[in-house]
C-alpha cells in the first residue's frame, strides 16, 4: 500500500531586499492514500506550488517531513511526476523524444521505449503529432504532451500545478476527462492544483481547500459524486 | 509596402543583397573614375582586378591565401575545442565560475594584437605564433560567452528533466547542452569573424607569407589595388563561412527555426 505522507511541512521563504520573511505555507498535515485523486484549492499566492514544489523535491521545506512509501523525499526523482504551471517541454526534442526523455534516463531499450511512448502519444490523442517540435502545437496539446511525459516514467505519484490553467473551457473540459479517463485505467496518486472550484470537484475524489498568506489548509473535503467521466 | 517584421521573398532577398554591393561598387567607381579620388590613395575597381590578377597568376597569392586560413581556422578551432568546455563547465557549475570568470574576465580585455612582440620572443616567426595570436584573442572571448549562455539556460528545464529521473551528469548532458548549442554556435560563428582581425595583425608583423603579409608588401609599393584586392579576398571569405555556417546551424538546429 503506497502512500504519501506530509507531515508539519511548512516553508518561509527570506526576505527579499531587507524585507520581511514570506510565510508561503504554515506547517501542513496531509495524507494521501494510493489511488486517490485530491485536488488542492486555493487563491492565488496561497502556497500551491510551494507545496507541490516541495512534495517533487525541487523544494526544502523549512521544516516537517514528506514521506513517499515510508521514504523520506530529499531531492526530485522519476517516482513523482510533474506537471508545472508554465510550458516545459524540452523544445529541442520532438513530441516523442520528450515523451521518451524519462525512460531513456531509466535506461529502457529502444523497443521498450518506442512501445511506451506510442502507447502514451494514442492515450493523449496525439497521434500524428509525434514528430513535431513543441512549438508547433497548441498550448492544449503541449500540456497533454507534458502529461504524457510524466506518465511514460510510470511514476507512483503525478503532480499537476494548474496544468489546464491557461485553456479556455471548452478544451479544459476534455483534458479534465482525458485526465480522468487515464486516473481510472491506471489509478495511480494524483495531486492536482487548482484555483477553479468547479474543476477541483470536477476531477477530484477529494478537495483539499487552502486559504491565502499566510497559506494553510482550511479543510479536507471528500467528494461523493459519481464519477462524471464515466456517467456521461 | 514595408512593414515590421514582414518577411522577405528569397529572390526579393538575394536581389536586394546583391544590389547594395551594386551601389557600394557604383560608389567606388564614381569617387575614382570621377576624378575625386587620386589614384595614389584608392585604386579604381579595374585597376584593383588586374592587380588581383597578377597577385593570383604571378605572385602566387592562392598560396597566401592558404596560409591565412589555416592559420584562422587553426588557431580558432585549438581555441575552441579548449573554451567551450570550459565555458559550460563555468556556466553550469558555479565554483568553477567563481574560480575562474574574474580571471578571464581580465584576460579578455588583453588587446591579442599587443602580444605580437612578446609571443615573437616567446616563439619565433614561425606558424606557433601566428596561432597563438589567434588562440589569445578568441579563447577567453568564447569562454566567456559560452559560460554566459549556459549560465541562462531555462531553470524550469532543468527542474523538469531532474523529475523525470535526470542525474547531473544527463542534466548537463541532455538539458545544458542542447538548449545551449544553438547559441554557442552563433558564438562560434562571431568569434571566427573577430579572429580574421588578429590573423591579419599577426601576419603584418614578422610574416613570410598570407594576405597580411602581401598587405604590408604592397604598401611599400603603393599598390592600393592589391591591397584593396586582399581586403576583398578576406571579406569574400568571411561571407561564405557565414553562409556556410548560417546553413548548418538551420540544419543542426531546426528546433530552433521551425
Ligand atoms: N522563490 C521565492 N522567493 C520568495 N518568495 C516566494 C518564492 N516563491 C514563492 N514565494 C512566495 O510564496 C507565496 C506562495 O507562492 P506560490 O507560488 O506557492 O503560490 P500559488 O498558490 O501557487 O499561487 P498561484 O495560484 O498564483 O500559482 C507567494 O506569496 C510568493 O510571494
Ligand atoms: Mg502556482
Amino acid at each position: 500500500m503506497s502512500a504519501l505522507l506530509i507531515s508539519g511541512v511548512g516553508r518561509v521563504f527570506p526576505g527579499v531586499r531587507g524585507g520581511k520573511p514570506v510565510t508561503a505555507l504554515q506547517p501542513t498535515d496531509l495524507s494521501v492514500p494510493s489511488d486517490d485523486f485530491v485536488t488542492i484549492l486555493g487563491p492565488s499566492g496561497c502556497g500551491k506550488s510551494t507545496l507541490l514544489r516541495i512534495v517533487a523535491g525541487l523544494d526544502r521545506p523549512t521544516s516537517g517531513t514528506v514521506t513517499l512509501d515510508g521514504r523520506p523525499v530529499t531531492g526530485p526523482g522519476p517516482d513523482r511526476g510533474m506537471v508545472f504551471q508554465s510550458y516545459t517541454l524540452f523544445p529541442w526534442l520532438t513530441i516523442e523524444d520528450n515523451i521518451g526523455f524519462g525512460l531513456r534516463e531509466k535506461g529502457a531499450s529502444a523497443a521498450e521505449a518506442r512501445e511506451t511512448v506510442a502507447y502514451y502519444v494514442d492515450q493523449v490523442g496525439l497521434t500524428g503529432f509525434e514528430k513535431h517540435w513543441p512549438k508547433q502545437l497548441s498550448g492544449g496539446m503541449q500540456q497533454r504532451t507534458a502529461i504524457a511525459r510524466a506518465l511514460a516514467n510510470d511514476p507512483k505519484i503525478l503532480l499537476l500545478d494548474e496544468p489546464f490553467g491557461a485553456l479556455d473551457n471548452q478544451t479544459r473540459g476534455l483534458m479534465q476527462e482525458l485526465l480522468l479517463g487515464i486516473w481510472e485505467r491506471q489509478h495511480k496518486m494524483v495531486l492536482f492544483v487548482t484555483h477553479d472550484i468547479e474543476e477541483a470537484i470536477f476531477v477530484g475524489s477529494r478537495i483539499v481547500t487552502m486559504s491565502a498568506r499566510p497559506g494553510r489548509i482550511k479543510s479536507i473535503i471528500p467528494v461523493d459524486l459519481p464519477h462524471p467521466a464515466t456517467t456521461r | 509596402m514595408i512593414r515590421p517584421f514582414q518577411p522577405v521573398s528569397a529572390r526579393a532577398r538575394v536581389a536586394l543583397g546583391l544590389s547594395f554591393f551594386a551601389l557600394f561598387v557604383a560608389v567606388w567607381s564614381v569617387a575614382t573614375f570621377g576624378g575625386f579620388v587620386s589614384p595614389t590613395f584608392l585604386a579604381d575597381p579595374l585597376t584593383m582586378l588586374a592587380d588581383g590578377w597578377f597577385l593570383l597568376s604571378r605572385q602566387d597569392f592562392l598560396f597566401d591565401i592558404g596560409m591565412t586560413v589555416w592559420r584562422v581556422v587553426g588557431g580558432f578551432a585549438l581555441a575552441a575545442v579548449l573554451a567551450v568546455p570550459i565555458g559550460i563547465l563555468m556556466g553550469a557549475y558555479k565554483p568553477v565560475e567563481a574560480l575562474l570568470e574574474p580571471f578571464v574576465s581580465f584576460s579578455r580585455y588583453l588587446p591579442a594584437s599587443a602580444f605580437v612582440p612578446l609571443l615573437i620572443l616567446w616563439a619565433g616567426i614561425g606558424e606557433t605564433q601566428k596561432l597563438l595570436v589567434i588562440f589569445i584573442g578568441s579563447f577567453f572571448q568564447i569562454v566567456l560567452m559560452v559560460a554566459g549562455t549556459v549560465g541562462a539556460t531555462r531553470q524550469d528545464l532543468v527542474e523538469a528533466a531532474y523529475t523525470l529521473g535526470a542525474r547531473d551528469r544527463g542534466v548537463v548532458a541532455r538539458v545544458v547542452i542542447p538548449s545551449g548549442a544553438p547559441d554557442i554556435a552563433e558564438i562560434l560563428r562571431l568569434v571566427l569573424g573577430w579572429a580574421w582581425t588578429y590573423v591579419i595583425v599577426a601576419e603584418l608583423i614578422g610574416a613570410s607569407s598570407g594576405i597580411g603579409y602581401m598587405i604590408i608588401n604592397s604598401q611599400a609599393l603603393m599598390a592600393t589595388g592589391q591591397i584593396i584586392f586582399g581586403i576583398i579576398v578576406i571579406g569574400l571569405i568571411g561571407l561564405v563561412t557565414d553562409v556556410l555556417f548560417k546553413a548548418m546551424n538551420h540544419r543542426l538546429f531546426a528546433w530552433r527555426f521551425a
